[in-house]
């Protein structure tokens, strides 16, 4: 069997040794247009020089000797009634099954036209340019993750952040207000000049520096601006052969396409969401490689069916740790929050009625897996909020 | 497949097994090791249930394991034939996306000896399991609670699981849908209760 992998990150990474784990006479191309295989999720530790260059590795491409492993070239064209795809130096390749793992690229809003002093951050040349260009300050753009780990970098490079925020708070995507404000009380502690209900109106070059424009026609000279605001699937090869696309590839529950002997996974894949109850993409490092091993399994004749997937996400920084997973906030969703003040933690679940949709933990990491897998099932129904907070999680696996 | 098995219902919760564990992990080896500059922490850590019961609640190496695929660092890996789930703390960068991941809540932050912070968890004591030696909780037990043997074969062995269900259903008559060794270890308190008030 002819099995071609595209993209070799997170998802693609995982499907492969688990191919490879599972099976030995299969013939797997793997195919990955960047020269290393590299972690994207510590590229923010990169740029705060936490972490060598070499440290974000997370495998060798030697090590793949049994496989045919091709880096440095996209792929242009999935051509379905001939079963191959065509490479960018035009080389076919036939497959059996084909697994679209590419990922998705970062969000460019128009004020990103300046390339010189403007970047995003989601690959190592984006982290190499940004290098080179930084000198004393920076300008980060978008309160999410990305935003938030990229300014505490800068922060442990004594290099002079401002934060532009277009919500009331930060993390307003994933996480309720109360939380948003803990993590901006911390990041006001660690001096990052925080810039809120505030947006990029213009970007423009001034003696080598950045100029940008704020809405209230501030204006900011800095080194560098890093925009974080958010992905796109990269749907375009998927499209033009013909599959079915929304926001990202739409796949069923074995992660097959609309075209059966193509899958997709990770980032691109359009899956199911266990809480919102219909298909979502969480563009997170877990769940990729969780679908990467599914859908190897599912390739191999195992037939398990992917469950669905919650977003969740960990942050940690020198002075706090944040957990947050599943939804914090929307329609007819409530929140109960156990504080220790002392301690500076909290724990905080949400119910949409009765049913346990999301938690936030600050400082006590510990249990969060616990109530994680929790939701993950999908029909915790809680009765009292204030006794489930105060027990012990474990004592609720019916022990 | 040989690993650590635990029977709750066994357990009296008297922390040998902590303190077995940290002194095996410690630098010294040595029961003074307390004292030493940064001390050995347990990977074994005893919860209560609903019913105020100790739980000894450690690692038990899944496979495919959410906190190795969750490592964004791959510093979890696996070792001795795939059976044992490990943590390099070397490659550790204390993101906690593995305690987000671990559905049993094992995962711990703590420092070691190379002053290093790191995520911690059960090991399954490799290196005395080289030497040839049972884990160095399942050697502390005394009641039998942590057991290191084959999962298949102890998963077998039913007769002495049918003779508890007869001394179950002794106890209660009315059988309820799953009996587990808790719901037995709870008849039996009940039932010591009863004679006690005769």
């Amino acid at each position: 069997m002819n099995i071609v992998i595209v993209g070799l990150s997170a998802g693609g990474l995982s499907c492969l040794k688990t191919l490879l784990k599972y099976s030995k006479d299969i013939n797997i191309t793997a195919i990955t247009n960047e020269d290393r295989i590299y972690s994207r999720c510590l590229l923010t530790y990169l740029l705060g020089r936490e972490l060598g260059e070499k440290d974000i590795n997370i495998a060798d491409i030697n090590d793949f000797r049994q496989i045919n492993l091709i880096t440095g070239k996209n792929v242009t064209e999935i051509k379905r009634e001939k079963k191959t795809i065509v490479l960018e130096d035009g080389k076919e390749i036939s497959y059996d099954k084909l697994i679209l793992a590419v990922g998705a690229d970062p969000l460019r809003p128009t004020y990103t036209k300046e390339e010189n002093n403007v970047f995003t951050l989601r690959y190592l040349r984006e982290a190499v340019k940004i290098e080179k260009r930084l000198k004393n300050s920076v300008v980060v753009v978008g309160g999410g993750y990305v935003g938030i780990k990229s300014a505490y970098g800068f922060y442990k490079r004594k290099v002079y952040t401002t934060m532009v925020v277009t919500s009331p708070y930060p993390l307003s995507v994933t996480a309720d207000e109360e939380t948003g404000r803990v993590v901006e009380k911390e990041l006001i502690k660690m001096k990052i000049d925080l810039k809120l209900k505030s947006d990029v109106i213009d970007i423009s070059k001034k003696e080598g520096l950045a100029k940008v424009t704020l809405r209230d026609e501030t204006e900011i000279h800095c080194d560098a601006v890093i925009v974080g605001k958010g992905v796109k699937p990269n749907i375009k090869l998927a499209k033009n052969a013909g599959l079915d696309c929304e926001n990202g590839i739409l796949v069923n529950e074995y992660l097959q396409t609309s075209d059966k002997d193509i899958f997709a996974i990770g980032d691109c894949a359009e899956s199911f969401d266990i809480i919102r109850k219909e298909r979502y993409i969480n563009a997170i490092w877990p769940v990729a490689e969780e679908q990467g091993y599914f859908c190897a399994l599912n390739i191999l004749g195992r037939d398990v069916s992917y469950p669905g997937s919650i977003s969740m996400n960990s942050l940690k920084m020198e002075n706090f740790h944040l957990i947050t997973a599943g939804l914090l906030k929307g329609d007819g969703i409530k929140t109960h929050t156990l504080w220790h003040k002392n301690k500076n933690q909290f724990r905080k679940i949400a119910l949409k009625d009765d049913l346990l949709v999301g938690v936030a933990f600050l400082n006590n990491p510990e249990d969060a897996g616990v109530y994680v897998n929790l939701i993950k099932k999908g029909d915790t129904r809680i009765s009292n909020p204030e006794e489930f907070l105060t027990t012990t999680p474990v004592s609720y696996y019916k022990i | 497949m040989k690993t650590v098995i635990i029977n709750p219902e066994r357990c009296v919760g008297c922390m040998q097994c902590r303190f077995q564990c940290a002194l095996a992990h410690s630098k010294s080896k040595d029961y003074f090791s307390v004292f030493e500059e940064i001390p050995s922490k347990p990977r074994i850590h005893i919860v209560k249930t609903k019913d105020k019961e100790p739980f000894p609640n450690k690692c038990r190496h899944c496979n495919p394991a959410p906190c190795e695929q969750s490592c964004i660092t791959k510093a979890i890996y696996r070792a001795n034939n795939d059976e044992i789930v490990l943590i390099n703390p070397d490659k550790c960068i204390n993101c906690g996306m593995c305690a987000m991941a671990c559905p049993f809540g094992v995962i711990r932050y703590h420092l070691y000896p190379h002053r290093k912070l790191s995520a911690h968890k059960c090991d399954q004591c490799i290196l005395r399991l080289t030497e040839g030696e049972k884990p160095a909780c399942v050697s502390a037990c005394k009641v039998s609670a942590l057991v290191y043997d084959d999962i298949n074969k102890y998963m077998t062995n039913v007769e002495g699981r049918k003779i508890a269900e007869l001394v179950y259903l002794g106890i209660r008559e009315k059988r309820e849908e799953n009996i587990n060794g808790y719901n037995l270890l709870k008849a039996y308190n009940k039932s010591l209760l009863e004679i006690s008030r005769r």
